[in-house]
């Protein structure tokens, strides 16, 4: 009933019924043990991410709704755990000889550390490459009276594993992250060939697995991380020109051979791509990573959830749940439920498997909370008065989510700062490096890596989306949260007109639109214009082209100049209350020139506000630099 | 209680008979005023009830011509145009050496002349509380000679540079008011030095670099007047907030400015915690107070502003920023101090 958008009586609850949803083995030993269960041989799901089988015992207890039915390893590749041949860490290669290590000492995790077509050319070397046979008998042994038997017997339901990871993660993962964002704008005919490779193979899997499961599936699952804590990790054009027509291929084919419902996992900061999603007909998005940018929980549920099931988002697995007390996991949980709860469509479970260091104190608090506020009917979910009060407030640093519609700052544990950090680690090094260098204030360094990023073939633009933006989102935060003062803003804002300097030749030669073009200046009468110039170089930052017509300028040249660009946008800036009359007069002369129309009009300054703002007819105010950002993106949003 | 003695106790955090009222003008306003009040210069301060009075040295060293456009040179030498203090015409230090720095042709305290100060003073017959010393901006001087993004830059970049620009400015500025001390200290109640530290966001600089590149200079400062024994007030704009523990370790006996808009400025908390440790003065706000309400709502804003900065002393009542500007009404001014004299009374 969740899936359809209907109210059950409660909500669904998942753990481990994918490997995605699942529990790391050490966590899971814990679990059992402080739920008295006996202590057991625990099964591994998922080598790669160290994660366990949930046993029936566990799941009778917990009331998993939900149960996994995947394919079995290809009988022609057995993945063999090296022990010896390199020191300090184990080893193996998978099936897509992908070379895979983890640390003898406390490693958790199986991290990639050889990428088998990082030197390879031709199309000839994709043709030759011994794939994986997608269609090995193997596979399909026992997966039809499996899902029979969670079906009929157990009256769960079936969530129809898929051949591998996602087709971007895959041909990333052979081709290794260094080459696979360069080939992305330099060499893409090359690389779509291999994607299309990669997609042969997983379609090949889907036309033998959907018949065999038939009418058993209730969901199918596929998945593609493809974004980070921040934003995308690839820029929302190649996400349209490249990824999303591809995508739409599988979900189609699929679609074509089954009713079940796709689930489609993407980690991070997915936001902007989620119509995208809808657009392409998947109907069940996972883990619902509360804590990226844009991600706010209310937000999605309000701008999405008549569309799509969010299948995750109960409990961020890093931070509080690792670190925090019980009554913030019971806070955290509770404002989850109340978010995405209402109407259905919504699938309880943590954000990605619950780590290696998450307490089981905190697992069960989770769970109890659940057991609690996620009932539907009278006093449910839908019908309580939204005025929790958290008990335990969480402590900064604040996490400012850029999204126009999110929902106000949350607070962030150093753990998730810290979390979000190993998120970014997909991106090449070079763009985490050059942000670095920004946050830093580093002009030399912002400017090597700017060098370096071209000369490793990264698209400026991609340079600008990835290393630019973000770094200058948290240079903004940090001004906004006291952290950073002037000093700090203005290192910042030189290393990024310093990178821009150099990307600017390769942006045209791209014919590359900026974000924006504004022209700012103060009003006639001030000179004041430390203020105007902090706009426009965080302006800058987030990659608007702008036109500075400096100080004491008359409303008369402000037409003119509009007249003569195409610039969206116009900021004006005064200190002085008494040259604040002078933005109003402007605006007059705007309107009476006829170009009022062509922009919209920002203003900002020590005496203004937004009521001043409201009361002259500007269109946007904004109490600072960082904030006339939002407020300017805001503003192009709202017109485009 | 003559005005001196009620500034006097309201600075050992004392109460005195009524709490002390302060009136920072633009000559704008004060032209406005004189006229819509038909007063002379001393008749609208006695209506305005202010209780401090000010002398101030006179600079005698040659005069030179200004640029074309230029209405303003500092004592430094940069010219400035536009309104008021206007904005600086060029920033000679902007890409010196450090032997460029310290050849610059650095002014002479000598050159104020002092001589007039103690007659000046002692003109108001110890009934007013006296402002002297060197105003000494030196922050805003740094800002002129290095330019305020170079200046910036230059904190991370060159630190010894900055460094020995403010020395060189606070050499002259302490010699100055030294030989004002030496002239007329027997007549100074209170040294006022301003610079403005604070955004309405916030300090311009972390507290770091302020302890770093300021407050030894400000202590210099501090340090001076104590040795004198005259009580130190410092002007700051905006949210200095998070700078108060220092300045408080510093032995600052005065804020002047309090801008309860900007950010960490609410004023039970400033009252709260620092409010027995240091004189808060102003706390009215000059925009949504004075300059948009009316004389009603003034006295009702002031009434609620004396009940939370008056108790125990340490309060001097005025505008958050000094200067009130020329668009401020002249009657919102008077409602202001006439409320300070009806209910500031302790």
């Amino acid at each position: 009933m969740a899936l359809d958008h209907q109210e059950p009586d409660k909500i669904p609850f998942d753990l481990g019924g994918t490997v995605l949803t699942s529990i790391n083995v050490h966590a899971y030993r814990q679990l059992r043990q402080f739920l008295g269960l006996p202590e057991k041989e625990v099964g591994m799901m998922d080598i790669f991410q160290q994660i366990a089988v949930v046993d029936d015992d566990v799941r009778q207890k917990l009331g998993v709704d939900v149960r996994n039915v995947a394919p079995r390893s290809s009988a022609t590749h057995n993945i063999v755990i090296n022990e010896t041949d390199m020191p300090g860490y184990t080893f193996f290669h998978d099936e897509w000889q992908i070379g895979w290590r983890k640390p003898k000492d406390k490693g958790f995790y199986y991290d990639m550390f050889e990428h088998p077509l990082s030197g390879a050319s031709s199309i000839e070397d994709i043709k030759n490459f011994p794939w994986p046979d997608p269609v090995d008998p193997a596979r399909f042994e026992g997966l039809q009276d499996q899902a029979k038997y969670v079906a009929e017997e157990l009256g769960e339901l079936v969530i129809l594993g898929g051949l591998a990871a996602g087709f971007i993660e895959l041909t990333a993962w052979t081709r290794g992250f260094a080459k696979f964002y360069p080939d992305l704008v330099t060499n893409r005919e090359w690389l779509t060939y291999l994607m299309d490779k990669i997609i042969d193979l997983k379609m090949a899997y889907w036309e033998i697995a959907l018949p065999m499961v038939g009418e058993y599936a209730d969901v199918v699952q596929e998945a593609d991380d493809l974004a980070g804590q921040f934003g995308l990790l690839i820029s929302p054009q190649i996400y349209r020109e490249v990824v999303k027509p591809r995508h739409k291929k599988i979900m189609d084919f699929i679609k074509a051979r089954t009713d079940a419902r796709i689930f489609f996992h993407s980690c991070g900061a997915i936001r902007e791509i989620i119509p995208d999603m809808i657009d392409i007909g998947i109907d069940i998005i996972n883990p619902v990573q509360v804590s990226a940018t844009g991600m706010e929980s209310s937000a999605l549920k309000r701008d999405f959830g008549k569309d799509i099931t969010f299948w995750g988002g109960l409990v961020d697995t890093q931070g509080v749940f690792t670190n925090g007390t019980e009554q913030q996991v019971r806070d955290e949980v509770r404002r989850r439920i109340d978010d995405l709860g209402a109407g259905g469509g919504f699938i309880a479970a943590t954000v990605h498997n619950v780590q290696a260091n998450v307490p089981p104190q905190n697992v069960m608090a989770m769970w109890e909370t659940l057991q609690e506020y996620g009932n539907y009917g009278p006093g449910g979910v839908s019908q309580r008065p939204g005025d929790y009060v958290y008990s335990e407030p969480l402590d900064k640093p604040l996490m400012i989510s850029t999204s126009p519609d999110a929902m106000p700052a949350r607070a962030l544990t150093p753990e998730e700062a810290a979390a979000m950090q190993q998120a970014e680690e997909a991106l090449p090094p070079v763009i985490l490096a050059m942000r670095e260098a920004i946050v830093e204030g580093d002009l030399p360094d912002s400017i090597a890596t700017a060098n370096q990023a071209l000369s490793e073939d990264l698209d400026a633009q991609y340079i600008i989306l990835n290393g630019v933006v973000p770094a200058m989102e948290v240079v903004g935060q940090k001004f906004e949260e006291g952290e950073y003062f002037l000093p700090e803003m203005m290192a910042a804002a030189l290393g990024t007109r310093g990178i821009l300097d150099i990307l600017s030749p390769y942006l045209t030669k791209a014919g590359t639109e900026p974000a924006g073009k504004a022209i700012i200046a103060t009003v006639k009468g001030d000179l004041h214009d430390i203020g105007k110039n902090m706009v426009g170089m965080m302006l800058e930052g987030a990659g608007y082209e702008i036109i500075d017509l400096g100080v004491d300028i008359s409303p008369e040249k402000f037409v003119e100049a509009i007249q003569e660009s195409d610039a969206q946008l116009l900021g004006l800036s005064a200190l002085l209350t008494t040259t604040m009359p002078m933005m109003r007069n402007t605006i007059q002369a705007l309107e009476n020139a006829g170009v009022r129309d062509q922009v919209k009009v920002m203003v900002g300054g020590a005496g203004v506000t937004q009521e001043f703002a409201d009361n002259i007819g500007a269109d946007g105010y904004a109490p600072d630099a960082s904030a006339a950002v939002r407020k300017a993106r805001d503003l192009l949003a709202a017109s485009a | 209680m003559t005005s001196r003695e009620r500034v006097l106790t309201a600075f050992e955090h004392d109460k005195p008979d009524r709490v002390p009222c302060w009136c920072g003008a633009s000559v704008e306003f004060w032209e406005k005023a004189k006229r819509e009040l038909n007063l002379d210069d001393e008749a609208l301060r006695v209506r305005f009830r202010d209780d401090f009075r000010r002398v101030t040295a006179e600079y005698t060293g040659p005069q030179l011509s200004l640029s074309e456009g230029a209405t303003y040179r500092t004592v430094f030498g940069v010219e400035r145009h536009g309104m008021g203090y206007g904005q600086p015409m060029s920033h000679p230090l902007v890409n010196a050496t450090l032997k460029q720095v310290h050849d610059y042709p650095w002014p002479d305290a000598g050159l104020m002349d002092v001589s007039k100060i103690k007659a000046e003073a002692e003109a108001y017959q110890g009934e007013y509380a006296i402002l002297g010393g060197d105003w000494s901006p030196f922050w805003h001087d740094l800002i002129d000679l290095l330019g305020m993004e170079h200046m910036y830059l230059q904190m991370y970049d060159d630190p010894e540079l900055v460094d020995a620009v403010i020395k060189h400015m606070v050499d002259f500025y302490a010699a100055s008011s030294q030989r004002v001390f030496d002239a007329a200290s027997d007549t100074i109640d209170i040294f006022f030095i301003g610079n403005d530290f604070g955004s309405q966001m916030g300090p311009l600089l972390s507290p770091e670099m302020f302890e770093h590149f300021i407050l030894p200079h400000l202590k210099r400062l501090i340090d001076l007047g104590h040795a004198y024994g005259i009580p130190v007030q410092m002007h700051c704009c905006g949210g200095y907030a998070p700078l108060i523990p220092m300045l408080i370790d510093a032995r600052l006996d005065a804020l002047h400015a309090v801008q309860p808009s900007c950010r960490g400025m609410d004023l039970k908390t400033l009252k709260t915690e620092f409010g027995d440790k240091i004189v808060f003065n102003g706390a009215i706000d000059s925009v949504n107070v004075l300059k948009n309400g009316t004389p009603d709502s003034v006295v009702k804003d002031t009434r609620e502003v004396l009940e939370i900065m008056m108790p125990g002393g340490g309060y001097v009542a005025g505008a958050s920023h000094d200067t009130i500007l020329e668009e401020t009404p002249v009657e919102n001014i008077l409602a202001m101090f006439d409320t300070v004299h009806e209910f500031g009374v302790y």
